[in-house]
């Protein structure tokens, strides 16, 4: 059995994907929480001075989005040829282009620019490319391609959280019941809740 | 020959990647150029309302990241098994990582807070990843990812004026060669260089 450990702060965010997909493919790992105290000390030994990371038998795997697509397809949650590989793409590049806006305005140092850009997310983009992702999931059956479970479903399940404090748009769930729909699925499957009934628990 | 077209703006960036890696491989495409006035027109019809979109025989692909990497597999220029994949899907999003931290400070709206967050990066963030990303360069032969040509080196070399931008580093040739040198090599394939010479003039 390799030494398989998850090193990721104590939050789900960007390092829950790779646990719960872990968990799924029934690979035992150490869910190795670092915290900001321990931080720096660990900083300088990861390759890209960043979590989460993936390390089997040694070998360290950086980057959140490449590290859930390499387990994808070692646990058969991919796509059968190129063409399905890259609808499975499509839909988490097109999620993660929603994030990276939402974060923008977290970043955005100054209030009112802040205010300003949310208003702007709320009135020109939101509408459509919220509508747009509940389209993609009603259209797959509740997943995010190929209509069924793929490695995209275990990225965004695990970031859900993290993704509805960063949007900022408020009743979420609500609005697209669709979206907590999917990262309830994902926490239904058999292995996945094993892990998170026995996992540490954060708000994000 | 299947009928392929590239839709994106009169710019290089995102859509040159795509551009170059079809001209590598001898593929015959309409490199569709969309003016900003008659964007607002044609959105609607592209599957996420964004661009880079290519189309192949009528079928349309979104999502750059997600394009060059179907391309890169379609066209010989990906890893030979999952952890050679891995390896070029990690570098891709780590050197994403750092014209997306760049992008966050150079569209910051307010003069101040975009200089101060200017001086951090330049601080505590680019010494550090730019380093990292020329080393993964000379490690790599002058590529990003398993010591040769792939689809990641035309993602960088399309994107480097665009990158050069976003981090606000006008003399980034200077500081680190290896970069310049890596998008030059693209352009200096003579399949790149013949659709180069042809292709309209663009600032990034």
């Amino acid at each position: 059995m390799p030494k398989t450990t998850v090193y990721y702060f104590p939050l789900k965010a960007l390092g829950e994907g790779i646990r719960l997909l872990l968990a799924y493919g029934g690979e035992e790992f150490e869910d190795r929480r670092v915290t900001s105290e321990e931080w720096p000390e660990i900083k300088p030994k990861m390759p890209f001075g960043q979590m989460p990371i993936l390390e089997i038998d040694g070998k360290k795997y950086a980057q959140s989005s490449a590290v859930v697509r390499y387990l994808g397809r070692k646990y058969g949650l991919s796509g059968k040829d190129i063409e399905e590989d890259f609808e499975i793409d499509q839909s988490v590049e097109f999620y993660t282009d929603i994030r990276t806006k939402a974060r923008a305005v977290f970043h955005a140092q100054n209030e009112e620019a802040k205010a300003k850009m949310q208003a702007e997310l709320e009135k020109n983009y939101y509408p459509f490319a919220l509508k747009k992702l509940d389209e993609i999931i009603k259209k797959n059956n509740g997943h995010l391609a190929l209509g069924k479970l793929t490695w995209a479903d275990f990225l965004f399940a695990g970031m859900y959280d993290c993704f509805k404090k960063q949007l900022q748009v408020p009743d979420l769930d609500e609005k697209y019941p669709s979206f907590k729909k999917l990262q309830d699925t994902v926490y239904a499957i058999p292995k996945v809740k094993a892990f998170a009934d026995k996992a540490p628990k954060a708000d994000f | 020959m299947p009928r392929t077209i590239v839709y994106y703006f009169p710019e290089r960036a995102l859509g040159e990647c795509i551009r170059l890696l079809l001209a590598y491989r001898g593929e015959e495409f309409i490199d569709r150029r969309i003016p900003h006035e008659d964007w607002p027109e044609i959105k609607h019809k592209m599957p996420f309302g964004e661009m880079p979109v290519l189309e192949i025989d009528g079928k349309k692909y979104a999502q750059s990241l997600a394009i060059l990497r179907y391309l890169g597999r379609k066209h010989g220029l990906s890893g030979q098994d999952l952890e050679e994949d891995f390896e070029i899907d990690q570098n891709v999003y780590f050197y994403t990582d750092v014209w997306t931290r760049g992008g966050y400070v150079y569209h910051e709206a307010n003069e101040e807070a975009k200089a101060a967050n200017m001086a951090e990066l330049v601080k505590n963030y680019y010494p550090f990843a730019l380093k990292k990303l020329d080393e993964i360069i000379k490690k790599n032969n002058g590529h990003l990812a398993l010591g040769k040509l792939t689809w990641a080196d035309f993602l960088f070399a399309g994107m480097y004026d665009c990158v050069k931008v976003k981090l606000q580093m006008p003399d980034l040739d200077k500081k680190y060669p290896s970069f310049k040198k890596l998008a030059d090599s693209v352009y200096a394939l003579p399949r790149c260089k013949a659709y180069a010479d042809k292709a309209p003039k663009t600032d990034y």
